[in-house]
């Protein structure tokens, strides 16, 4: 077991080296200069003592240096907010984007759940038609569309969740119950189709055949089965929940790191690209690392197996 | 081989069993064909700006209204579908293409690039995808509408060849796993014996075995790309105006959302139309991948 | 149902804990606003855009700063200087109660190394050109940057180090010597100018002229091997330095919040009536609105929406100023004409960025196309905020005792037959105009109406290309384009503000446009001694240049929205220059 999370830490540190790699190639293709400011235009001395000062005179130099600069959890400085460095710009906005995106997966998670099993458990009924509705908003409603329309109706209409901000978990509950709704309606899917083809199986007509209680057949034994595609899933929609962020944050004013992937981008702000992506990745390994883990628990044949 | 009913057509019996998978295909076919049929009128309209008409409600004339230029917006709603159903089309087929080439080459492999190979896939899913997005646009657009002389063009080619390879992934994952499982089978075995080379098994064993899962996920991958671009539109980097395409058409819209004026044909007709062929489309691939996929065959 | 309920208890306690510990914090301030963008930087030195100005305004004080109600220059943290008879020395002495907010006073040093740090070239301030009216700035700055690029050439590392430490010596000296700000005493700040300039105490309450505290930035101060003085720009946070300004800053959370709290050492400080200040950062101006609505901001400064004219329309402003008096709703939207102009940049190269002759190289092309566009129609229903057409670059009747000056009229007849004058009857022979403008605002919108409005009356074909701003600021910069987007707000209540972007080699001249003839005037009018003669002979430059010239189209005046309750924030006046001071705020509860 420890030996498997060894070589999958190892492994992940080098799939964050190579997205390191990509990401840099990409970012020195971008056409444009980072040190234009808006206004006017600085002299070529100046300029190369710009690029000297933050170690961007040659390409090569400041890959292998901001590398080490990593190492060192230094990710450099911002050159469009010349007042902040990346290490702030991050260590703000990143737990406002990972208590978001828990919160999101969380609820995707539990209600997506819930809603699968009432789907599969009371076919045809109420409970089955609004699990379609929840599914058919989710994936059909673009996300800037669903969390404006929820922050006029819950923030400014019936005043239960104020509009926009964040500082309690008032402020959490309504853009994370926007995020989640994709992710729900897909994880009510996969459950409710999961439990559709255990229920009908030998297994469980054994189960309730012996007389065990209805309620233990569905939410412990049918459930434990059909829950593997869904922890699967948990992994990209960890990563997808974390980078489908910015439209949500936008919407509801949130500080999250979802806008940098974009505005970093935009602001050609080389130095907060590559630390935003590095962070990114770390966080997206470390997440599947514990599915990993948390896969060999719920299905004991596959922590058995070599890597 | 027990079954009396040709293989084949089995599963596309299971398809049509499929109401829902049924009723968005003619959904589909209903929304698409709108858009292709009024394609000279939309196409010659879509940009007809009439100031002193601006913001009209729909009505008699024109029928759903006009925007903040005065333009129709049947003729930017319809329009604007042929241009998202191309964006997500022409993504999924690069998707497509790349997903296939990368899986089947993995499967078919040996052990070892196999490993390499599904390795960079697993590194590349842990990229945020909207990052790569924009980085792709911004490195290769200008380079593009200098070679192409057409900035929309340009704009259109960059935005579904941006989107298109992040989406390989999931492809590359499922045709690897499917070869791997059809490697397996004893007709491979007897082709191999029979001394066919390894283009041969690709191209004349493999790839039709594979037509079902790639026909699904296809399917499934046109409505992530079109959500993409609709995000990117709300980013202003999407399609540019004046071409509309149901992404941009519902990010301007979307400030309909508010307590003071709201002009709501702007937002519901373009997000309506992306809505239902989006779900048409989820529930067309649903009702393929019950009907293909080889895990949910009982 | 209980093993349900652990993680639910587990996720909501770890979500709330780090919620808590993200969260703004403190306890509502007295008076929150919404400013009209993000935080760009809080360094007085590197500051352009509006939003930092104005919170650069309240936590510094120049030795001018502004009226309130006029923004008049008025004395700040010094009395009414002495000017020497030829008007070009200015003898500043600082208030003995002027005080940073530790209780320590203010030196006539933090205001020479405040300025001085603002031309040295590493800190590379976009606005360093202001200084260069003080005497031997100029020639101190070319020789700086002179001396660096020898040194840059120096191979070997010991002889390089010699050679900047002396160099830097020698720089001391030359400041002391040449340029001409000098520290009398620890209380007198003495200026020469180049030549009269009218309006210098303008600037002197400019965001580029405040003072820094010379002994907390001086830690923060590294030097290049070549000998350019950087800044480690974290000086600017609070606790690093010291604010001398009505408030100071207490907390200031990237792209969320500022707080400000009072200060109690600032000299007028029986003036000020709010104790505590709280910025609130919003990108979304959707959000923004109904944040203003649902009652959490008592002031927002910008309501950039789709609704805005709507909600203009409805509202009857009581204030002065305000040019909405006719709804009947509400009474809390003000709008009112701001000293800004938005117009569109020709490119008057003679060729254009890919090689191709410039059609609109030819002053008549630019003269049609200018004339083919209605203006009127443009404001009435693209942009609808009630602006008023442009003309001219310097705003209508916004600067006492400029003559009026009328533009080119909407004549698209006359503007046809100029093009065909010009070789290019019924827009034959004209490439495909782009129209370059960043994305945002209304402006793909405008630009789209426009090119419209050249297809139609002159036959051209158009397109127009949205990028956004970095980029486009960058094409701009760089003459990158056929036609551009542009805007200018005035730095100074002077015309020379607008008048200098189109002479030739301004800094922000981005069409580069020269004319000599041009130039000439606006020469002749810095000879001139009487001011009322000199408005007069800047106003026949301003003529001459959007009548016969045309390197610019002017579209609109601007037009700023605040939305706040009168009866509840006194004394936030509507002023087109948008240095509102906060220090004479009040909100009634």
């Amino acid at each position: 077991m420890m030996h498997r999370v060894a070589s999958r830490l190892l492994q992940g540190l080098v799939a964050v080296w190579a997205i390191y790699t990509v990401t840099f190639v990409l970012v020195i293709v971008m056409p444009g200069d980072p040190f234009e400011t808006e206004g006017r235009r600085i002299s070529p001395a100046i300029k190369q003592a710009l690029q000297q000062r933050y170690g961007m005179d040659s390409n090569w130099h400041f890959y292998v240096s901001y590398m080490g600069r990593m190492a060192r959890l230094d990710f450099g400085e911002s050159l469009r907010y010349r007042d902040w460095t990346c290490n702030q710009i991050i260590a703000n906005s990143l737990p406002v984007s990972v208590a978001l995106g828990t919160w999101a997966l969380f609820v995707a998670l539990a209600l997506g759940v819930f809603f699968g099993v009432m789907g599969a458990v009371h076919r045809r009924t109420l409970v089955d038609y609004a699990t379609l509705a929840v599914a058919i908003i989710g994936i059909s409603v673009p996300s800037f569309v669903i969390g404006a329309s929820l922050l006029i109706v819950f923030g400014i209409m019936l005043g239960w969740a104020p509009v926009g901000g964040w500082g309690t978990m008032s402020h959490v509950w309504l853009p994370g119950l926007a995020l989640s709704l994709p992710f729900m309606a897909y994880i009510a899917r996969l459950t409710r189709l999961g439990m559709l083809d255990v229920l009908g199986s030998d297994y469980i007509r054994t189960a309730r055949a012996k007389g065990l209680p209805p309620n233990d057949v569905v939410w412990k034994h049918a459930l434990k089965n059909a829950f593997l595609p869904v922890l699967s899933f948990l992994g990209p929609a960890a990563a997808a929940i974390l980078t489908g962020s910015f439209v949500i944050e936008k919407v509801f004013n949130i500080p999250g790191l979802g806008t940098h992937f974009v505005q970093s981008v935009l602001n050609k702000d080389r130095m907060l690209i590559l630390g935003v992506v590095v962070v990114y990745s770390g966080i997206i390994v470390l997440f599947n690392l514990l599915v990993d883990i948390a896969y060999g628990w719920f299905d004991p044949r596959i922590g058995q197996e070599g890597t | 081989m027990e079954q009396a009913i040709p293989y084949p057509a089995r599963r596309w019996r299971t398809f049509w069993r499929n109401r829902l998978a049924v009723v968005g295909l003619v959904a589909l076919a209903v929304v698409a064909g709108a858009c292709l049929v009024a394609l000279p009128w939309s196409a010659r309209h879509y940009n007809d700006q009439v100031l002193e008409a601006a913001r009209r409600s729909p009505g008699l004339a024109p029928p759903i209204g006009t925007d903040i230029l005065g333009r129709p917006m049947w003729a930017r709603c319809l329009f604007g579908g042929i241009v998202s159903l191309i964006v997500g089309l022409a993504a999924a087929t690069i998707a497509v293409v790349v997903g296939v080439t990368w899986g089947a080459l993995a499967g078919m492999a040996g052990a070892r690039t196999d490993a390499v190979m599904m390795r960079i896939v697993d590194i590349l899913y842990g990229l945020p995808y909207i990052l790569l997005i924009i980085l792709i646009k911004m490195a290769f657009e200008d380079p593009l509408q200098t070679a192409l002389g057409n900035a929309q063009l340009a704009n259109v080619i960059i935005l579904f060849v941006s989107i298109g390879s992040v989406s390989w992934l999931t492809m590359a994952r499922v045709i690897r796993g499917q070869t791997l499982s059809l490697k397996a089978q004893p007709f491979m075995e007897a082709a191999r014996a029979l001394g066919v080379g390894p283009a041969g098994i690709l191209v004349r064993h493999l790839l039709p075995n594979l037509v079902g899962p790639i026909i699904v996920y296809a399917t499934l991958t046109v409505p992530q790309a079109i959500l993409q671009e609709s995000f990117l539109s709300f980013l202003g980097i999407g399609i540019q105006p004046p071409v509309p395409s149901w992404g941009n058409l519902a990010s301007e819209g979307v400030t309909a959302i508010n307590n003071v004026e709201s002009f709501w044909w702007l937002l519901v007709f373009p997000c309506g139309l992306l809505s239902v062929t989006l779900l048409c489309l989820n529930f067309v691939g649903d009702g393929l991948r019950d009907a293909f996929d080889p895990r949910t065959r009982s | 149902m209980i093993r349900f309920l652990i993680p639910a208890v587990l996720a909501t306690a770890i979500v709330s804990g780090i919620v808590r510990l993200t969260a703004s914090g403190g306890p509502p301030a007295d008076f929150r606003f919404i400013n009209r963008d993000s935080i760009t930087t809080l360094d007085p030195a590197a500051m352009t855009w509006m939003q930092d100005i104005r919170m650069g305004l309240t936590i510094w004080e120049g030795l001018c700063t502004y009226d309130a109600r006029t923004t008049e220059p008025i004395p700040g943290c010094a009395f009414p200087p002495e000017i020497s008879p030829d008007k070009r020395t200015y003898t500043f002495r600082i208030r003995p109660e002027a005080r940073w907010h530790n209780g320590e006073p203010v030196t006539a040093n933090d205001f020479v190394y405040a300025w001085r740090r603002a031309f040295e070239p590493g800190t590379a301030a976009d606005y360093a050109c202001l200084l260069e009216l003080i005497d031997g700035v100029k020639p101190y700055v070319a020789w700086r940057l002179s001396e660096t690029q020898r040194i840059a050439g120096i191979a070997d590392a010991t002889a390089k180090r010699v050679a900047r430490d002396a160099h830097l010596a020698e720089a001391d000296r030359r400041f002391a010597e040449t340029v001409a700000i000098k520290a009398l005493d620890d209380r007198t700040v003495q200026v020469r100018l180049i030549r009269p300039v009218a309006y210098f105490l303008d600037l002197c309450a400019f965001s580029t002229f405040l003072p820094v505290h010379t002994k907390s930035i001086e830690r923060f101060k590294t030097v290049s091997d070549d000998g350019l003085i950087f800044y480690n720009e974290q000086w600017v946070k609070p606790g690093n330095t010291y604010y001398n300004g009505p408030f100071y800053v207490t907390d200031w959370k990237f792209k969320r919040h500022v707080r400000l709290s009072r200060n109690p050492y600032y000299w007028n400080r029986e003036a000020v009536k709010l104790n505590t200040i709280e910025m609130i950062d919003v990108e979304d101006r959707n959000t923004a609105w109904m944040l203003y609505s649902g009652g959490e901001v008592d002031w927002l400064s910008s309501i950039e929406t789709d609704y805005a004219p709507k909600l203009i329309a409805s509202s009857c402003s009581p204030l002065e100023g305000a040019t909405n008096k006719n709804g009947t709703l509400r009474n809390d939207i003000h709008a009112f004409p701001a000293f800004g102009t938005y117009f569109y940049v020709f490119n008057c190269l003679p060729r254009l960025p890919d090689g191709r002759p410039n059609p609109f190289a030819d002053k008549r092309v630019r003269k049609a196309f200018a004339m083919a566009v209605d203006k009127q129609a443009i404001v009435d229903q693209v942009v609808r905020e009630g602006n008023r057409v442009a003309g001219t670059l310097v705003p209508l009747g916004s600067i006492p005792g400029y003559p009026e000056v009328t533009g080119l009229p909407h004549d698209p007849a006359r503007a046809r037959t100029l093009l065909a004058e010009a070789g290019h009857p019924d827009g034959r022979g004209l490439p495909e105009i782009v129209v370059l403008f960043n994305t945002g605002f209304k402006h793909g919108d405008i630009a789209q109406a426009i090119v419209r409005m050249w297809e139609r009356e002159l036959g051209v074909r158009g397109r127009v290309e949205g990028k956004e701003v970095k980029t486009f600021q960058q094409d701009r910069k760089s003459t990158n384009f056929i036609i551009a987007r542009g805007s200018w707000y005035g730095d100074y209540g002077d015309p020379t503000t607008f008048l200098d972007l189109c002479a030739t080699g301004n800094g922000n001249n981005d069409s580069k446009f020269s004319d000599g003839t041009y130039d000439r005037m606006l020469a002749d009018a810095e000879k001139e001694t009487d001011p009322a003669r000199r408005l007069a002979v800047l106003a026949d430059a301003e003529r001459y240049l959007v009548n016969e010239c045309v390197p610019v189209l002017p579209l609109y005046q601007y037009v700023n929205t605040f939305a706040f309750r009168p009866e509840r924030v006194k004394n936030l006046y509507l002023t087109p220059r948008m240095m509102t001071m906060l220090r004479a705020v009040e909100v009634v509860r």
